[in-house]
């Protein structure tokens, strides 16, 4: 089975940020993710820079990722640019948040 | 293994909760004797029972938890390991046994003789505490604002608790005239050198991350961090120099630098995603205007030459922008602190809660009220010199406190009974 990139993102949907409440991928922190054969490569950021989940975060998406059936490696990368900003994540989340 | 911030790097929940259990007790042991102040804070200005409270609230409440805190926060700021997690040990048993003898020989005279082994005992433990830090920033690699705030402030805290330690030896000994002079230099660099500075450093990371703000400019808090720095330094120099021109000047660009690191939270808030004004923000809200407001009274002291103002600064000071601010932060940290500990292992194996849920919110909204409408009396007695409204006053503010160690005790034991079925659970699955 072809793992698909959208296949990423689902299993990046698993992982909770706990203290906003949403899934990462809602809150808009997956900026990519690329799929080579049996390893995946996903590229995120994170809200805040001195954010203390920071290893947990890429813990937790790398574990979710490597659930996948048909991956067997994943490498999770943080980028700071571009940073964050509350237009990425969704109108779930914006709506919640109160900034829509 | 990917390296871990929070496990390989920050120090091990139980270090951490030590400082902020033993300035939870703090907290309320402060807010049992302070109703008994009523008929002090009505007359004099300053007395050594008054000193005695106050070191006990600002040592064992703030700044126990500002250690805490620091010693969670520092290496996830500055992405580098704490130097020495037995020196943090070490710092916390001096620490609380120094304030314990020192607080106690400033409140009684029959105990006055043990004043300077406190005395000794705390300030060393404080050489541990900064020693600690400088030793972690050999190995920085990146410096931001957070990085120079936190450097210099530790600074400031080494010349002010040595002038502190002074201040104490010649309580006992008498061999310097000037205490005036060093008072003010002690209160200049352990409350704006160490928790103003400390408070505007971190400032910076915590209140973007809770409040989910971005894209502010930094200006007014670059600005802040220098002008601060030459505040406190023509300050200490006009001071021991005996030139009120400069101590004036110091002064001045000191205040200027509060309200620039102002402006900048303002500007933090004013650009925060999260609108909902939940109890962080409303004790975030109401420690910003309790510091200004402080300000205006210190100028009016200033003006007026009188006496109350500058007890009335002290007190919407410390129990109003140090209460707000600290026990804001406390439901923050606190909770994630419990969550990691207990939650982290089990995420994607069991329904973990948000790092809220771990607060009782109506509690802690209730007690942002109360505390409020105690300061108020309080705050109001003091210009009256009505004792009565503040013994009012303060017991609610005790009442505040409570609810406060009530969530303190409501985040500890959170889950623990179901986590404990959970547990049981897997191991008879495995038998």
């Amino acid at each position: 089975m072809t793992v698909t990139k959208e296949m990423i993102f689902d299993a990046t949907k698993t992982v909770i940020d706990p203290e906003v409440g949403f899934d990462i991928y809602a809150l808009g922190l997956i900026y990519d993710a690329i799929v080579e054969g049996d390893h995946a490569h996903v590229i995120m950021t994170l809200s805040t820079r001195g954010c203390p989940l920071h290893e947990m975060m890429k813990q937790w998406t790398k574990e979710a990722v490597e659930k996948i059936e048909g991956i067997n490696s994943c490498e999770v990368e943080i980028v700071w640019e571009p940073a964050w900003n509350i237009t990425m994540a969704s109108d779930e989340v914006k709506k919640a948040l109160g900034a829509l | 293994m990917a390296k871990n911030l929070a496990t390989d790097m920050a120090p091990p929940f139980i270090l951490v909760a030590h400082y902020f259990i033993a300035g939870a007790i703090f907290y309320a042991v402060t807010a049992f004797l302070l109703p008994f102040y009523a008929n002090e804070v009505s007359g004099y200005f300053l007395s050594s029972s008054i000193a005695s409270l106050m070191h006990l609230y600002l040592l064992g409440f703030v700044m126990m938890t500002i250690f805490g805190a620091m010693y969670q926060l520092v290496p996830v700021v500055l992405e580098i390991p704490i130097f020495s997690k037995d020196f943090a040990y070490i710092q916390f048993y001096m620490f609380v046994g120094g304030i314990l003898m020192f607080t106690s020989g400033l409140a009684d005279e029959n105990l006055t003789q043990i004043l300077p082994y406190g005395a000794m005992l705390m300030y060393l433990s404080m050489l541990i505490f900064v020693a600690n830090i400088f030793l972690t920033y050999k190995n920085i690699l990146r410096w931001d604002i957070v990085a120079k705030f936190i450097l210099v402030s530790n600074i400031f805290l080494t010349i002010g608790v040595t002038i502190g330690f002074i201040i104490a030896l010649n309580l006992v000994y008498g061999f310097y005239p000037d205490i005036l002079g060093l008072v003010q230099m002690h209160i200049a660099t352990t409350i704006f050198g160490y928790v103003i500075m400390t408070i505007m450093g971190i400032g910076m990371i915590l209140l973007p991350m809770f409040s989910l703000s971005h894209g502010f400019k930094q200006t007014s808090i670059e600005i802040a961090f220098y002008t601060i720095i030459i505040g406190l330094v023509l300050f200490l120099l006009g001071t021991f120099l005996k030139l009120d021109m400069l101590k004036f000047g110091g002064i001045i660009l000191s205040i200027v630098a509060i309200f620039l690191a102002l402006y900048q939270m303002y500007l933090i808030f004013s650009t925060r995603i999260r609108k909902q004004n939940d109890f962080w923000a409303k004790n975030m809200m109401a420690s910003f205007a309790t510091l200004i407001i402080s300000f205006f009274i210190l100028l009016a002291g200033v003006l007026t030459k009188n006496d109350t103002y500058y007890l009335l600064f002290g007190f919407t000071l410390f129990f109003g922008f140090f209460t707000f601010f600290v026990v804001g932060h406390i439901y923050k940290i606190l909770p994630f602190l419990v969550w990691y500990q207990r939650y982290s292992p089990l995420v994607g194996k069991l329904k973990v809660p948000m790092l809220n849920d771990m607060i009782h919110e109506k509690i802690a909204d209730a007690q942002f009220w109360i505390t409020l409408i105690g300061l108020l009396l309080a705050t109001g007695s003091i210009i009256t010199k009505i004792s009565v409204i503040f013994q009012i006053g303060t017991v609610i503010m005790g009442v505040g406190t409570l609810l406060v160690i009530y969530n303190i005790y409501f985040t500890l034991v959170y889950g623990i009974e179901e986590l404990k079925n959970y547990y049981e659970g897997l191991e008879n699955d495995s038998n």
